[in-house]
């Protein structure tokens, strides 16, 4: 058995490629450049960091309570999980704002150094595949409001939830790496 | 088993599940925070570690909150294969970062 459907499978392989690419790029120029990369770890808000893990975390428990419920038939319950995750991502979005926001005052931007373009490209580059999963999460709901989904037919629902889960995932790599290891 | 003993078990999954995560993240920053404060060595050990939480909590997700671990097992292998590998090459750049530089500088 398959969650979802096997189009949003191969989806998400070839998304977390592209992501497993740039975490190895990051390896590579941070071991070129270690003075560089401890030094751009430091200046970034770790709390942002933290937060927006813990928002994706709980996106992610979310998302799995909608498809449990979708599985018992609990249409209303699992729109109700759908919503959440939704609200989950905008704050995420609202977070990754701020960040920017503070970084641009401290003068930070994406030509700072190698560090602040790696993390720029990457954390820019996730957000847009948080968007991307939102827009999912908002087509499901739709779709659930039209009574698509049933405790036997809910593939749609479960695809928008895997692809929401391999958002998370990514960010439980990126997370560590920029904001964590020295 | 009844169905609402079934989903009283699967909602403790999920919910123990959510904290263990939380609780992973919780830690693998007070790990590096404390380690900082102390040597490269430290730095090192606490690294290595952080990438084994990294592991952790991608295999919770997997199995847990998409549910893989009762689903496809080939999609299952390729994910959790990709939370051991990357983590691991990961720990490797922090713990031999010259071996890395040596294998990708070309000689002049």
């Amino acid at each position: 058995m398959i969650p979802g459907d096997i189009a949003v499978w191969i989806l998400i392989f070839a998304e977390i490629s592209e992501f497993a690419l740039f975490f190895i790029i990051f390896i590579v120029a941070k071991a070129h450049h270690p003075e560089v990369f401890a030094e751009g770890v430091l200046q970034l808000d770790t709390f942002s960091g933290i937060s927006n893990t813990f928002i994706l975390l709980t996106s992610s428990f979310f998302i799995a309570k909608g498809v449990q419920a979708i599985r018992l038939g609990r249409v209303k319950e699992s729109q109700k999980w759908i919503i959440y995750t939704f609200l989950c991502g905008a704050a995420y979005c609202c977070v990754k704002a701020w960040e920017y926001h503070v970084n641009s005052q401290r003068g930070i931007g994406i030509e700072t150094d190698l560090f602040f373009t790696i993390y720029y490209y990457l954390t820019f580059n996730h957000l847009l595949h948080v968007m991307f999963g939102m827009c999912g999460l908002l087509w499901v709901y739709l779709r659930s409001r039209f009574n698509a989904y049933s405790a036997e037919k809910h593939e749609g629902l479960e695809a928008a939830a895997c692809y929401w889960h391999m958002v998370d995932l990514a960010w439980i790599i990126i997370f560590p790496l920029l904001y964590v290891l020295i | 088993m009844s169905s609402s003993c079934a989903e009283k078990k699967e909602n403790k999954r999920l919910i123990v599940t959510w904290l263990a995560l939380l609780v992973l993240t919780s830690v693998s920053v007070v790990l590096v925070e404390t380690a900082t404060a102390y040597s490269i060595s430290s730095t090192v050990i606490s690294g290595v570690l952080v990438c084994f939480v990294i592991a952790l909590k991608g295999q919770l997700v997997i199995d847990n909150l998409i549910g893989l671990r009762l689903a496809n097992k080939n999609i299952r292998r390729v994910m959790l294969s990709y939370f051991y590998v990357l983590p691991l090459l990961i720990a490797l750049g922090i713990a031999f970062p010259d071996i890395i530089v040596s294998m990708t500088t070309t000689d002049p």
